[in-house]
């Protein structure tokens, strides 16, 4: 016998995918939540359960049998994450945030906790910042740096971002003397920045991470989900898109969001929800390449014959400049390879100004050498972790 | 011939819908360092490696014995490895296996291509495991990379992001790439290269593909890559979530689709880098949903620990289902890291030494793909 079962999100709780789930595994409803709000699904049983995917990657099963109306809370959550473990949360007020983290592991739960608990940033803060030995990292609004601080003696920095979405992107540049440098293209709707450089202990490397959050926490998700391939958790997500594209688009205008939206509909081929949006966003955001490879995408997907137009979008993104997240490099590129000959030129410097792309990054991270680079001298492995932060 | 099944280009059905494979693995090369062959005027510091010998048979085993999808069964798998060997194999038996220069992949790409494209409802699935350069797009290296008696250096390189581009061409609608390259050369060296290859088919603007999922093992070092003559991790992780990690229950059926196959390798990775400590991570690309196989029932990754070392060094763990047992004892490796059966488990942490209080028995329900505890201390 069916019954239905109310789900609510307690304020606190991030925007996130909950599975509900019959005895016998079957996912009967998959459901995108944010704080405050509820959503009834028919069960088959009240043996029902719930799966919580947090945006940061861990899943919190939920059982609660009987229950009809279950209410999920920061509170629910903490004592069946293995990553709140007692004592984590002190780590960041003591001398243990300045140790270099032993892991990658390690390093996504420490970040998973930073995010919780970011530093304020004080006024006439510095341009550019220490990574502890490793590098140092400068956030650029054009040619000109944004002042952040510094923590964990050094590891970290970070920065405050106040600029609002109508701005072209930022580019977080991360510097190592003598060697390669990363360039990581940011959102202009990002509202805190920060980095760290840790020499992972179990394995010889440098590790540089990232991580950033918005002022749209549902893309941040979407992103996240993207990022490690969970498409079923994105696509629950599509609901938030639909209710916030023009939203997005036209009030509160802030077309990092709406390309992410985008972005997901282009992937799940959605075209019917992605209606005249993407050409808008090509038309009205002139700073932004995405909306050009999304609205060339759209007409590619669509299996339109109008060539030309998807030719002078592809284009016109690469006059703009690298696009801001990575799926939107990797479909311009694709798009260029499939005009062939006619896009060529475009495509030779594109791929020569994006150098070397670290792929699993969500956002478009390249890297780049000078001229007199001595290749020999860059033989320590490195990697570059970049992911939106989980605001959990 | 790299045709390990069926036994001949004539027993291949090409008019139902069917799988056709083509896995390449690649341990030898023998103009990198520690070759038999002239050294590559620039090696990039690539060498020898182990794993592909075994990982090429491990996927290719898997499709003979294991690979079930009763709407789009197995078709043919093309199989090259290097250094060419004998093997044995489900339904093929033994036979010797060709070593995967350039041309011979090129061929043996052909031959797939053109089985693949006779129906739109046959599923392309590509493996290829070996060295690889990713730049703005993903190169593979075959066998003869580095022949210094060629005088374009990348003649021997082949661009696996134009490839899949131009895959877009072929008329099956549901294409798997599994890209498990090791990527060694370090950043600096490969910003100054200028590296080409060859796509091996091309498309147009007007070509498209219901379903394109690309896999891509991220791991920079060898270390990463695999342990030493065994399974590259990447390949474990595919594997084990092709046998029922991945596996999402459809009306009784442990289905595992592009989507949740997707997922549940980053999962699985995730994990494997707790479990050996390593930087394993998987960037899956995957576009439009396709059904790829029916996994005869639903497994779980299972990772248990505590939630600090301490705590682990301290305890003993122990996880029961009827009759199967795990434990691990206070002072060995923690967490866990297993596959199981999916279901309700047992999961005991006791501290034999009373460093910590003791924790009554808890159930858990282990569902797919990860079960990640405990959180206790």
């Amino acid at each position: 016998m069916s019954s239905d079962l109310t789900i609510t999100f307690a304020p606190d709780m991030p925007a996130a995918t909950v599975e509900v789930v019959a005895p016998d595994f079957q996912v009967v409803g998959r459901v995108m939540l944010a704080g405050g709000r509820s959503k009834v699904v028919q069960v088959p049983s009240e043996a029902t359960f719930l799966r919580v995917l947090m945006p940061f990657g861990e899943t919190v099963t939920l059982q609660d049998p009987g229950n009809l109306s279950r209410t999920i809370s920061k509170e629910t959550l903490s004592s069946k994450l293995t990553s709140r473990r007692p004592g984590y949360a002190e780590q960041l007020e003591s001398d243990e945030s300045s140790q270099d983290r032993s892991s990658l592991f390690d390093l996504n739960r420490y970040h998973a906790l930073r995010a919780r608990s970011l530093p304020d940033i004080p006024a006439g803060s510095e341009n550019t910042l220490p990574l502890s030995t490793f590098g140092h990292a400068r956030l650029l609004s054009g040619q000109t740096p944004l002042p952040g601080t510094s923590v964990s003696r050094s590891r970290e920095a970070h920065w405050r971002i106040a600029g609002g979405p109508l701005q072209p992107p930022l580019v977080l540049r991360i510097e190592r003397p003598q060697e390669a440098a990363c360039e990581i293209r940011i959102p202009a709707d990002a509202d805190h920045v920060w980095a760290r450089a840790d020499r992972l202990r179990d394995h010889d490397g440098i590790a540089f991470s990232v991580r950033l959050s918005t002022t749209e926490p549902a893309a941040d998700t979407i992103l996240g989900y993207l990022q490690r391939g969970d498409l079923y958790s994105a696509e629950a997500m599509t609901e938030w898109i639909a209710e916030s594209e023009e939203l997005l688009l036209y009030k509160k205008a802030d077309p990092y969001a709406a390309a992410v939206g985008a972005y997901l509909l282009l992937r799940l081929k959605r075209f019917a929800n992605l209606r005249d949006w993407p050409k808008n966003l090509a038309d009205r955001f002139e700073f932004l390449p995405d909306g050009c490879v999304i609205w060339a995408w759209q007409l590619i997907q669509q299996r339109s014959a109008d060539t030309a137009q998807i030719r002078n979008y592809l284009i016109k993104a690469t006059e703009r400049g690298l696009p801001v997240y990575a799926e939107g490099l990797r479909l311009l590129i694709e798009g260029l390879r499939l005009l062939g000959k006619d896009t060529a030129t475009a495509l030779a410097g594109l791929t020569d100004r994006a150098g070397v792309v670290v792929w699993d990054s969500p956002l478009t991270t390249t890297i780049h050498v000078a001229a007199n680079h001595a290749p020999t001298a860059d033989r320590q492995p490195i990697v570059y972790d970049v992911a939106f932060s989980a605001r959990s | 011939m790299s045709l390990v099944w069926p036994a001949s280009e004539a027993a291949i059905v090409t008019n139902q819908p069917r799988l056709h494979a083509l896995v390449v693995g690649v341990a030898d090369y023998p103009h990198l360092n520690g070759g038999a062959g002239p050294l590559a005027l620039d090696p990039l510091g690539l060498s020898q490696i182990s794993t592909p010998r075994h990982t090429a048979p491990a996927i290719a085993g898997w499709l003979l014995g294991a690979y079930n999808n009763p709407a789009c069964p197995l078709g043919s798998v093309e199989l090259l490895v290097s250094p060419a060997a004998q093997l044995t194999l489900p339904k093929a038996g033994t036979r010797p296996v060709e070593s995967a220069t350039r041309a011979r992949v090129k061929a043996s790409f052909n031959r797939w291509q053109a089985r693949c494209t006779t129906r739109s409802d046959n599923i392309a699935f590509f493996y290829f495991c070996g060295h690889g350069l990713e730049k703005s797009a993903q190169f593979l290296l075959p066998e003869d990379f580095g022949d210094p008696a060629t005088p374009n250096r990348w003649e021997n390189c082949i661009d696996f992001d134009g490839m899949r581009t131009g895959m877009r061409s072929c008329a099956a609608d549901t294409q798997l790439f599994f890209v498990d390259a090791c990527r060694e050369t370090p950043f600096g060296v490969l910003a100054q290269l200028n590296v080409t290859g060859d796509p091996l088919i091309t498309a147009t603007v007007t070509d498209s593909v219901n379903c394109s999922a690309a896999y891509y093992a991220t791991t920079q070092t060898r270390q990463a890559y695999g342990p030493d003559n065994g399974v590259t991790y990447f390949a474990q992780a595919v594997l084990s979530c092709l046998n029922g990690v991945a596996g999402l229950n459809k009306q009784g059926r442990w289905i595992v689709d592009t989507f949740s196959l997707g997922g549940a390798i980053g999962q699985v990775m995730t994990q494997l880098a707790r479990r050996y400590r390593l930087p394993l991570t998987c960037n899956p690309n995957v576009s439009g949903m396709g059904v790829i196989h029916e996994a005869a029932s639903p497994r779980v990754f299972a990772a248990v620990g505590c939630t600090s070392d301490a705590a682990n060094n301290a305890a003993e763990i122990v996880l029961s289902k009827g009759p199967v047992v795990i434990r691990s004892a206070p002072g060995q490796v923690k967490p866990i890291v297993q596959e199981v059966d999916a279901g309700n488990w047992s999961i005991d942490v006791r501290f034999p030494g009373g460093q910590f209080p003791a924790q009554p028995p808890q159930q858990y329900m282990l569902m797919p793909p990860v079960f990640e505890g405990v959180p206790v201390p």
